[in-house]
């Protein structure tokens, strides 16, 4: 067999050639399009997304006496976003194994070879998820407000464009759904097992906000706003009243736990060995 | 370059890399040797930076990998040809490694080329062979054009021409200059393709001696039988020979040759029924250098199992 000379890498200055964060996001974006199970996972996410709404919005349409009222802004906007939730669960499920994927082959190891630096690592996976993700959950709001909005005319629902609460409602269930994922990354790096971190995911979203509410009443009173699922569910709110914190705080409150996930999740992944 | 200095491993109650040093130049193959679990994978990982030593320091051009400003520039790695996402196709699992590097299509090609995947590289990796696995696993490795390459076993698995191509592969590496640092945990195999020889037994460092000097110091052995075995080995050690026993009151000896056992016997008026010399292979030889780790380790056992 015949052993052709290794040819040199193209690049011919190989100075600074070193990974940086924009070459590792668009080698992780690489990554997570070149897995069929990821990207049915992530159209799979969007067409509930899309597709939940509308059908609601139809059958208020189709039989109103049976159907909630959709008295105000946000009631229709929650009619729209019906999906949403599904569709963040999908995608946090997509988060998780976008990184887990790495562990039962040990591709972490080519990769932590490729990029020691670890939390270029763990920053291009999260910033490589939300490039490709965000845009489309964020069309896929729009659009299903927009189909909704089209079929909810039929009963007079005040559901408009005019309304910055229509695009408000768009944004976070935007930001909402990406933060899913980015903590299912993180729970991913910290845990390194696909079921491990799911079941971790659905606790910090539905379990804990139950055990904090078990708590005597001034201490969840306090501390249950604070919860993931709590600042991700008021963030979502259209209107400024109702309870919980208002949804700007709410949002900061929201990305805060995803920064807080995945700078503990870098702290996890360079302190062991790979 | 790769220079490791006192390398130190220990996982839980283990110590898998035991006071190592040793330093791998450029231009020639060097072989890594040891029994499975002599802390060959173990060392490599440190080098690369993925386990963090427990002591000591490896170095690669004069800094620590991590530091490197081209880390896959300067070292291609292969540590396990699995390492790649069975439903990942050979492209894509290159293509993502290139654009760490800010490398691309063209460079992907070279490297497919260069190990003969071309025709494959859209197939599934899973659905690959272990030779095209570690064709796939060594294409990941040049990916950066690197001056060091680090392979663990990466004749593991291949059929006889796989093991000549890889054999080829590395000496032109390092005909090229290159430093290529290469495991295995079978003699035979790296004799044949090594210039320079590191042994390890049981995390311990056992040689570290060109591979032909290896091979004419462990060549042969002198067997000797005679009535009074204790007497014979105490002279012949004394004398500086390594004795072992070799069953039926017969003595295996290396560090003496013929002349000089014969010699001795007759001076100290030692009866013998056998003088021979017995031809050993690399195996033999190896099994030898590792013979001491080897037992270090079972005498340990039993004196755990006997003292509760």
């Amino acid at each position: 067999m015949s052993t052709p000379k290794p040819a040199p890498a193209t690049t011919p200055t190989r100075h600074a050639q070193g990974p940086t964060i924009a070459r590792v996001t668009t080698s992780e974006a690489v990554k997570l399009r070149t897995l069929r199970s990821h990207v049915v996972l992530l159209t799979t996410a969007i067409l509930f997304l899309f597709v939940l709404g509308p059908v609601q919005a139809l059958g208020q349409v189709l039989a109103p006496q049976s159907a909630q009222p959709v008295p105000d802004l946000g009631a229709a906007t929650s009619v729209a976003l019906n999906g949403g939730v599904t569709a963040a669960l999908l995608l946090g499920v997509l988060g998780v194994l976008s990184v887990t994927s790495e562990f039962p082959t040990a591709l972490v190891r080519t990769t932590f070879w490729a990029v020691p630096k670890r939390g270029l690592v763990v920053g291009g996976k999260a910033m490589a998820f939300s490039r490709l993700v965000l845009p489309l959950v964020l069309i896929g709001a729009v659009t299903a407000l927009e189909v909704s909005r089209l079929v909810l005319a039929r009963v007079d629902a005040p559901l408009t464009w005019a309304e910055p609460g229509t695009w408000w409602a768009a944004v976070a269930m935007s930001l909402y759904a990406v933060g899913w994922g980015l903590l299912g990354q993180a729970l991913g790096w910290i845990l390194r097992s696909a079921v491990g971190a799911a079941f971790a995911l659905l606790g910090l979203m539905f379990v804990l906000p139950m055990l904090v509410g078990l708590l005597p009443r001034p201490v969840s009173d306090a501390v249950l706003p604070l919860l993931a699922s709590e600042a991700g569910a008021a963030m979502m709110r259209v209107d400024q009243s109702g309870p919980g914190l208002a949804p700007p705080f709410a949002a900061i409150v929201w990305i805060g736990w995803m920064a807080a996930g995945l700078v503990v999740a870098t702290v996890t992944v360079r302190r062991r060995d790979a | 370059m790769i220079e490791i200095e006192h390398l130190t491993k220990r996982f839980g109650s283990t110590l898998a890399v035991d006071d190592i040093s040793f330093t791998v130049r450029p231009g020639l193959v060097t072989g890594f040797l040891g029994p499975n679990g002599a802390g060959k994978s173990t060392t490599m990982r440190m080098v690369l930076g993925l386990d963090r030593p427990t002591g000591g320091t490896a170095h690669v051009n004069g800094r620590s990998f991590v530091d490197l400003p081209s880390p896959a520039r300067a070292v291609g790695a292969m540590l396990d040809a699995g390492q790649v996402h069975p439903r990942r196709t050979a492209q894509a699992h290159l293509t993502a490694l290139a654009e760490t590097i800010g490398e691309g299509r063209v460079r992907v090609q070279q490297v497919l080329d260069l190990v003969g995947l071309t025709d494959q590289a859209r197939r599934r990796a899973g659905t690959f062979s272990l030779g095209m696995r570690q064709r796939l696993g060594i294409a990941a490795a040049l990916i950066g054009d690197p001056g060091i390459i680090v392979l663990d076993e990466p004749m593991n698995g291949l059929d006889p021409d796989g093991i000549i191509w890889v054999r080829s592969l590395l000496r032109r590496l390092a005909d090229e200059g290159r430093t290529v640092f290469v495991s295995s945990h079978l003699m035979g195999e790296m004799a044949q393709t090594a210039g320079h020889l590191v042994v390890v037994g049981r995390g311990r460092l056992v040689a570290d001696v060109p591979t032909d000097r290896l091979l004419s110091d462990h060549a042969s052995v002198v067997r000797v039988r005679g009535p009074e075995p204790t007497r014979l080995a105490r002279v012949l050690a004394d004398a500086g020979g390594t004795v072992e026993p070799a069953g039926d009151s017969a003595l295996h000896v290396t560090d003496l040759d013929p002349a000089q056992i014969a010699r001795l016997t007759l001076d100290h008026r030692l009866e013998v029924h056998e003088l021979v010399t017995e031809r050993r292979s690399l195996e033999d030889a190896f099994l030898e250098l590792t013979h001491d780790a080897t037992d270090y380790r079972a005498d340990h056992t039993t004196e755990r199992t006997v003292t509760p």
